[in-house]
């Protein structure tokens, strides 16, 4: 199987690995008893990575290869895993938008509105928590049983009732027995509920983007050049006038990053000062934030900042997607948070909650600033992982595609 | 233990029917020697209040529940499953005794902790759950007389949280239905009723009516489970972990079944209204249909200061709580007549 095409895989290098080995040493100090595959291949696999990155963690319980990664990119992409057949990963993490699927608020196979925005899933191995506000989901294997079988909002819509369907409807193409069979050797069972999490899980793990032209012009790769804008918006972007770089910091533009050579992980989520409907801090109840997991008053309204990577195609923004452009998310910035007027829904001052980050006040920025930093956002944008076949639905001819 | 004694002087000391047995076989010959367990099964019932005749009024998938909640509402079941663990009963000499479970698909023993999922829907009708059903977990006990059952409503902490999508995970914890993953763990209970709208009597969907405007809600969600927790897998701990021990003293297992009272659970709540957040409620610490239902169940309030009015914390309640409604067993879960 072809490995994915990314340029910026050129060689690897001893010293790669020896710093990667260090690193995987250095992070046996943490004291966390989670096991984890530190290597930079396994079986059959190996990370395509640039050569300045550590691999992100995998389960040992679930290494990587490459015939679970193909079996998972055929069940992300296949609408039979839901509980009425209409509805895959894919419809909501669509490629072409870096995985989220362009709406405010993501729509689950029965039809009923999520309360928030779907997530990309570019570097998703890299991220230390999954969604936009829990603190423990930190295993793709375990965050995947919410959109498979939550209720509150139905996603997939899979049911204890239903599942049995679902898996005769994927039994029934014949694709399905051989990829079981090579991604699970060994294990008797087949179909089953962890194979098929562990398949996808595996999957999203290799979706990597790290080609943007950011990256190229980063490594000075040859005729790669910053305008004047996007150049100006760099340095703005990493500087004390517009803080982004404090929450959208390192090769993944997040604060949650975790790798293999991780010796401490952080997990920060923060309030932006988005809503205040109720005068004291509130957000609105269907999205209330970190403190839905820890009943902690100061963590009302906080979430976790996301990667920026591919941010310029996954309009609108916000964990509820209230922010229709990234020229509004800088309004929002500059303002010191949001204003919704009275008489809108959730009307309040946002920039006078008291939870809200203490950088959100300081930053100032100029309709030129904006611009610029609109512009190198834009560089971020990764053409590979929008169009590379080793990401893309497999059900593409028109027979296929009307089955599924 | 002493809170047990004050129970001993009615205690019923049965001799479960597999004890006689064993003495009738005894008489018999001398080759089988005697048996040194028997078999018990603890069974569960839902019912809806008590009728006119003093007698519970059982319900199923089938029937309709007739005067639910503050507003009198009628309503039928949708789903009513829910785990116990580590059950016990206790012996003539006041000891708890650990009762050893069948291995079946309902029940498993972990580790330390032994568990079953007690499923009273049977996916016919309104209810969305799943065809089998199991009214009652089984097991042995040593040889003896037994008078008073002790269990924890919910999975215990050290099976909570380790990865439900493992190939390892085994029933009745692979029960899909019961994941609750967005907190990394299982519902302890998941109880949930359609309320009947007056705009389409009898069809029993769209009946409850959303503060905030919009369409109308189907299913008030009555999910328990573990809140407030930090750390992930073996390390997670809860700050309510809302699991609940229940002791009824003087039960019989062989006459008597445990009643799950849908009318005393959603006594408080107004079934036809919800007001933000989870539908229902789904143990969360903003959502304001919890605070109806931490009430009746025998929650303790934890104040906080600012927007959110109450982090509840049910499970920080002894078992001698005077408001714990469940521990009683006047209200939620009570023993009745087989």
């Amino acid at each position: 199987m072809a490995r994915p095409s990314l340029s910026v895989v050129k060689a690897w290098g001893g010293l790669a690995a020896l710093a990667i080995s260090l690193s995987a040493l250095l992070g046996c100090g943490g004291g966390s008893t989670t096991t984890v595959d530190t290597g930079l291949s396994s079986g059959d696999w190996s990370w395509q990575l640039p050569s300045t990155l550590t691999p992100p963690v995998v389960p040992l319980s679930n290494p990587m290869s490459q015939a679970k990664v193909e079996l998972g990119r055929h069940l992300f992409h296949d609408r039979r895993l839901s509980g009425n057949g209409t509805q895959s990963c894919s419809d909501c993490h669509l490629q072409e938008k870096a995985f989220t699927d362009g709406r405010a608020r993501a729509v689950g196979s029965t039809g009923e509105a999520h309360p928030r925005n779907a997530q990309g899933l570019a570097n998703v191995a890299y991220n230390a928590t999954l969604t936009w506000a829990n603190p423990l989901l930190t295993d793709l294997e375990q965050q995947m049983l919410v959109p498979l079988f939550g209720t509150n909002p139905v996603e997939m819509g899979l049911t204890n009732s239903n599942l049995p369907d679902a898996i005769a409807r994927l039994r029934a193409d014949p694709r399905y027995d051989p990829m079981f069979a090579a991604a699970f050797p060994g294990e008797a069972e087949t179909y089953t509920v962890s194979q098929i999490v562990r398949a996808i899980a595996s999957f999203q793990r290799s979706l990597m983007s790290f080609d943007s032209r950011f990256d190229r012009w980063a490594r000075g790769d040859a005729g790669v050049v910053f305008s004047a804008s996007e150049a100006r918006g760099y340095q703005l972007f990493n500087s004390e006038q517009a803080e982004c770089f404090h929450c959208h910091v390192g090769f993944n533009f997040n604060d949650q990053l975790r790798h293999a050579g991780s010796k401490l992980v952080k997990t920060p989520f923060h309030n932006t000062g988005l809503y205040n409907i109720d005068g004291v801090g509130g957000f609105p109840l269907d999205n209330v934030g970190l403190i839905a997991f820890t009943g902690v008053i100061s963590d009302m309204g906080k979430f976790r900042a996301p990667s920026l990577r591919n941010v310029g195609v996954t309009a609108p923004y916000a964990h509820d997607g209230s922010v229709a452009t990234l020229e509004d998310v800088l309004d929002n910035y500059a303002n010191g948070g949001r204003v919704i007027g009275t008489g809108l829904p959730h009307a309040g001052d946002g920039r006078l909650n008291p939870y809200k980050s203490d950088l959100i006040p300081v930053i100032r920025l100029s309709a030129q600033d904006k611009a610029d930093l609109v512009a190198f956002l834009r560089t971020l944008t990764d053409d590979d992982l929008l169009t590379n076949p080793l990401y893309a639905n497999p059900f593409t001819t028109p027979a296929a595609a009307a089955a599924n | 233990m002493q809170q047990h004694s004050k129970n001993f002087s009615f205690a019923l000391a049965a001799l479960s029917a597999a004890a006689l047995a064993s003495l009738a076989a005894c008489g018999g010959g001398g080759d089988t020697p005697a048996p040194t367990t028997q078999a018990v099964a603890l069974e569960f019932a839902a019912i809806n209040g008590i009728k006119s005749d003093g007698t519970p009024n059982v319900v199923t998938c089938a029937s309709t529940l007739s005067g639910l909640g503050t507003s009198g509402v009628d309503a039928k079941i949708t789903d009513l499953r829910f785990y116990v663990s580590n059950l016990k009963l206790i012996n003539a000499a006041g000891v708890e005794v650990a009762v050893k479970l069948d291995a079946n698909e309902f029940q498993a023993t972990i580790g330390a902790d032994s568990i079953a999922l007690v499923d009273l829907e049977d996916d016919t009708g309104v209810c969305a759950g799943d065809s089998p059903m199991n009214i009652k977990i089984t097991g042995t006990v040593p040889v003896g007389s037994y008078s008073g059952a002790i269990f924890t409503i919910g999975v215990p902490a050290a099976l909570n949280h380790l990865n439900a999508a493992a190939n390892t995970t085994v029933a009745p914890l692979t029960n899909n239905d019961m994941f609750w993953a967005w907190t990394s763990g299982y519902k302890h209970m998941k109880i949930e009723v359609n309320p009947d709208a007056a705009a389409a009597a009898g069809t029993f969907t769209s009946g409850i009516v959303k503060t905030a405007g919009g369409a109308n809600n189907s299913t008030f969600n009555f999910h328990l489970g573990s809140a407030n927790c930090t750390g992930v897998d073996a390390a997670a701990t809860c700050g309510s972990p809302n699991t609940l021990p229940m002791q009824f003293s003087g039960f019989n297992a062989s006459t008597q079944r445990i009643a799950v009272d849908l009318k005393a659970l959603f006594a408080a709540s107004n079934l036809v209204s919800e007001g933000g957040g989870a539908p229902g409620c789904m143990s969360g610490n903003t959502d304001p249909e919890c605070a109806a239902m931490w009430n009746v169940i025998g929650s303790q309030f934890k104040t906080s200061t600012g927007a959110v009015v109450v982090t509840p914390a049910i499970s920080d309640l002894s078992v001698q709580d005077s408001t714990n409604a469940f521990f009683r067993g006047e209200t939620v879960l009570r023993p009745i007549a087989k």
